[in-house]
């Protein structure tokens, strides 16, 4: 008997917790109740929203060229973006900016320096960036969040333009439907409005 | 035939063909750099053809000799006490490169020597340097970065390459060796081939902006983000200061969460036990460094013998194979594949794919991918993975982002994600069924590895052209936290989706796949349940047969920042049935279903479930949804009795299909 009433209190619980969570169903379309991937295991990753915060320019833009010159002891690659918009910051349109890469090779010595996880932009390369002057009345910028505020602009099946980590020469698949595997790249203007919403609302 | 009993049966037949499989190859896990010694002309006019190499120690650098700069202490932090001094701080980093010099397979050793009093940054000058002093434009916690050879060279006595004024190269010595005193490492003059690597410095960021509380000890660990274990964070950057590149592995077992010390980003700083576990090598990191530095390789020096180590070719072998697209009929740069223990299902190793070379400038330094042809740029898509002797089953993974993408690993993988070759599904080796179009994607064929036999070769793999039904775009947010135990998730595939498959004709339903992750790294995704049924929806009435599923799995493991394949026996049975369902009126949709722990508490610091990938949130807190909310995504709080139709999320469940063998 007494069993039994502890098993009816058992029941009552659950469906008082049930009903509880049924009225707040609701509420799970609410981003409230999500988490961000960079709250996850991934922890290192930065935020969308901190990554536009702390630009000091946003810009798209394609690469004409890249050299290797000596910092110091460091060699770097200057990548020369020729920007074609720009969301954040002084570099306009039509104007071109330098962003310096950690990692290059120098084709005098024959040596190369390499960073694992360090951003690459090549010749070429249509990209999303998300930069920063490291030093104030610095002639360059840097990437933001080492490797993580570089995107590559790719073309998807259909031709329209998408945002993707990698560079990319072939179709990319995009949204939802029939698909080969998962790798899945969002269209260009959905991430400009994305980036252009979180500047907007600060 | 029992599970058991099946893979008994396996192992025989695979001892038996295992003879008849030779093949050699070369690939790995390594940075890479380019090789231009003798190059060819490239299609490029004023070009040359590189090779994609990697880059290791030459045995006369062993060991490589450290030095701590000095100019920092205490280390500064961002965040106050517990603050290490330099002595904590210096014994913490030789324990990390103990880590590795202690496997008794490899013979790398690296040790701190002396101490430098650099008040600037590292760089290439010959001093292997320690540093917690980084650039205002690093922004990453730590880094390790490596001066090598593009070319084979031959350095004369007294070359000063780094040209600080002091020679580099003696002939008077036969190993490293800081001749003269002032700081710097001598090598010995003589020849070197590309690849070699010159000098080695490792950063540990602690601005106050962007950087870290390096802290030592169990009784440091907390959940700060921005407070890390030294030890865990260096472990990993001194792998790549012997050249090892990340890795996909971030999650070692059904059991175990932890990540092989060389994924990237694996120290979940906000996670004791993850920082704890990513102290220590996994095997993934153990195979790898003793195969670049293979102990018993050599009669005298670093690479031979000495007391407590293990010679390499008699405790490890290597699995071997080619790793073709079953779409682009082409050989895949940059695939990951893996070996894990077939009766324990355990990971054990993995490699990447592919022999690539690159068009170089000898003029600017610039390397290209201009030459848009996948012919000139991959030359094959060989593997090799180490391993124990031990029998193992053998997968491969796209690396297409998640859990990490092709641009922060190497060249390689670089080159195949710019071929667009990462779009497929995991799947395991089969060996005689292994083909572009083939039935059972998670059917495992035991593959027989004893050191010093040439068993393990030509296991060649082909990846699927399997047509996912994906109802859902690019992943926004995960959840769902502080969800009651039992929840379900579910996601509807109309019969339409099904059908249009292949209209008319057959289908084989191959699987189902979950995009999942956790709140913790050394936490793994474990569901209670996960299945494939049948379903109506009329209105808001919604009926899920959770009775009567097509396939089903209890305690289903998912994967970390990945999708999770959950892979069917009988792809073709359930295929017929659906189609005849559909045709006979009897199934309206399919469900892909998904369910939480029933029990709590959820494993992990966190106390949260394992999460479940969304597409949608909307701008500004998440990007603006690049596919409809299709409203065909559901979840039921009381074990599927009532559900709910989620109106702001697309789950990110994939059904996984296939035309019939045989057509076109």
């Amino acid at each position: 008997m007494k069993k039994l009433f502890a098993l009816s209190g058992v029941f009552m619980i659950v469906l008082v917790i049930a009903g509880l969570w049924a009225t707040k169903a609701d509420n799970l379309n609410d981003v409230q109740q999500t988490v961000n991937p960079v709250a996850t295991s991934l922890g290192t990753d930065m935020p969308m929203r901190q990554m536009v915060e702390e630009s000091s320019s946003i810009v798209i833009g394609q690469c004409a060229e890249t050299k290797s010159k000596w910092v110091g002891r460091s060699l770097v690659t200057e990548a020369t973006i020729s920007v074609e918009e720009a969301f954040k910051g002084d570099a306009a349109a039509g104007t071109q900016v330098t962003v310096e890469l950690p990692g290059g090779i120098d084709p005098n010595r024959k040596v190369a320096m390499t960073i694992a996880g360090a951003p690459h932009i090549s010749p070429g390369e249509k990209v999303f960036l998300f930069l920063f002057r490291p030093d104030d009345g610095a002639n360059s910028y840097s990437v933001m969040g080492f490797a993580q505020g570089k995107y590559s602009v790719g073309q998807a099946n259909d031709g329209e333009e998408v945002v993707t980590r990698d560079m990319s020469s072939a179709p990319l698949q995009k949204g939802a439907g029939l698909t080969r595997g998962n790798l899945q790249a969002i269209p260009l203007s959905k991430f400009k409005e994305w980036v252009k919403a979180i500047s907007s609302s600060n | 035939m029992k599970n058991i009993e099946k893979k008994i049966f396996n192992f025989g037949l695979c001892l038996c063909l295992a003879l008849s499989n030779v093949i050699t190859v070369l690939a790995g896990g390594a940075i890479e750099i380019i090789d231009i010694t003798n190059a060819q002309p490239s299609p490029i006019p004023g070009q040359v053809i590189a090779k994609v190499i990697g880059i290791k120690w030459d045995v006369r650098s062993i060991p490589v000799q450290y030095s701590m700069n000095n100019t920092l202490d205490p280390i500064p932090n961002p965040l106050g006490a517990p603050v290490l001094t330099l002595a904590q701080a210096q014994a913490a980093l030789q324990t990390s490169f103990d880590s590795w010099n202690n496997i008794p397979t490899s013979f790398i050793e690296m040790k701190i020597t002396g101490t430098t009093a650099n008040p600037g940054l590292a760089g290439f000058d010959f001093v292997n340097e320690l540093t917690f002093r980084t650039s205002a434009g690093f922004t990453s916690r730590a880094s390790s970065f490596t001066t090598s050879l593009i070319k084979d060279r031959t350095f004369a006595d007294g070359e000063d390459f780094d040209e600080d004024g002091d020679s580099d190269f003696s002939s008077a010595i036969t190993v490293c060796t800081d001749v003269d005193g002032d700081g710097d490492i001598e090598f010995p003059a003589g020849f070197y081939k590309a690849g070699t690597i010159l000098d080695n410095d490792a950063q540990f960021n602690t601005k106050a902006t962007n950087g870290l509380r390096f802290t030592v000890g169990d009784e440091a660990l907390d959940t700060n983000t921005r407070s890390a274990d030294l030890i865990a964070i260096a472990t990993h950057e001194f792998g790549h200061s012997h050249g090892l590149a990340h890795v996909m592995d971030n999650q070692i077992s059904d059991t175990d969460g932890s990540s092989s010390v060389m994924f990237q980003g694996g120290v979940d700083t906000g996670d004791p036990a993850s920082e704890k576990a990513r102290r220590s090598l996994g095997s993934d990191d153990i195979a790898w460094s003793s195969y670049f530095y293979p102990e018993g390789s050599a009669r005298s020096g670093p690479a031979s013998l000495q007391p407590g180590d293990k010679a390499f070719d008699k405790e490890y072998g290597f699995i071997k194979g080619e790793l073709r697209h079953g779409v682009l009929d082409q050989p895949i740069a940059g695939g990951s594949v893996f070996a894990i223990d077939y009766l324990t299902d355990k990971f054990v190793a993995s490699g990447y794919s592919g022999t690539t070379q690159t068009s170089y400038n000898p003029t600017t330094g610039n390397t290209s991918l201009i030459i848009n042809d996948p012919a000139f740029h991959i030359l094959n898509g060989k593997y090799v993975i180490p391993v124990p002797r031990g029998i193992y089953a053998v997968g491969v993974e796209p690396v297409d982002g998640n859990p990490t993408d092709a641009d922060s690993i190497n060249r390689t993988c670089r080159i195949g994600s710019f071929f667009g070759q990462q779009n497929f599904n995991e799947e395991f080796y089969n060996r005689s069924r292994e083909e572009a179009r083939e039935v059972r994607l998670g059917e495992k064929f035991p593959v027989l590895v004893l050191p010093g036999l040439n068993l393990s070769s030509g296991v060649d793999i082909v990846t699927s052209d399997s047509i996912n039904i994906n109802n859902f775009g690019d992943r926004d947010t995960f959840g769902i936290r502080n969800v009651p135990p039992g929840t379900l998730f579910a996601v509807q595939i109309p019969a339409s989706q099904i059908t249009a498959v292949n209209p008319g004709g057959g289908l084989l339903i191959q699987g189902v796949a979950f995009d999942t992750g956790v709140a913790d790294a050394s936490v793994v995704p474990v569901f209670a349940k996960a299945m494939l049924t049948t379903g109506t929806v009329n209105g808001t009435m919604v009926t899920i047969d959770l009775a009567h599923p097509l396939a089903e799995k209890n305690n289903f493991v998912g994967q970390d920042n990945d999708f999770a394949p959950f892979y069917f026996r009988a792809p073709r049975a359930i295929g017929a049935a659906v189609l005849k369902g559909i045709e006979r009126g009897e199934i309206q949709n399919l469900f892909i279903v998904l369910q939480v722990p029933t029990t709590t508490p959820f494993p992990g610091v966190s106390g949260q479930p394992p999460f479940i990938g969304f597409d949608g949130a909307g701008p500004p807190n998440g990007q603006p949804n690049d596919a409809p909310i299709f409203g065909l995504s559901f979840f039921s709080f009381n074990g599927g009795a009532t559900w709910f139709r989620n109106q702001g999320f697309n789950i990110r469940f994939s059904l996984i299909t296939s035309k019939p063998l045989g057509q076109p």
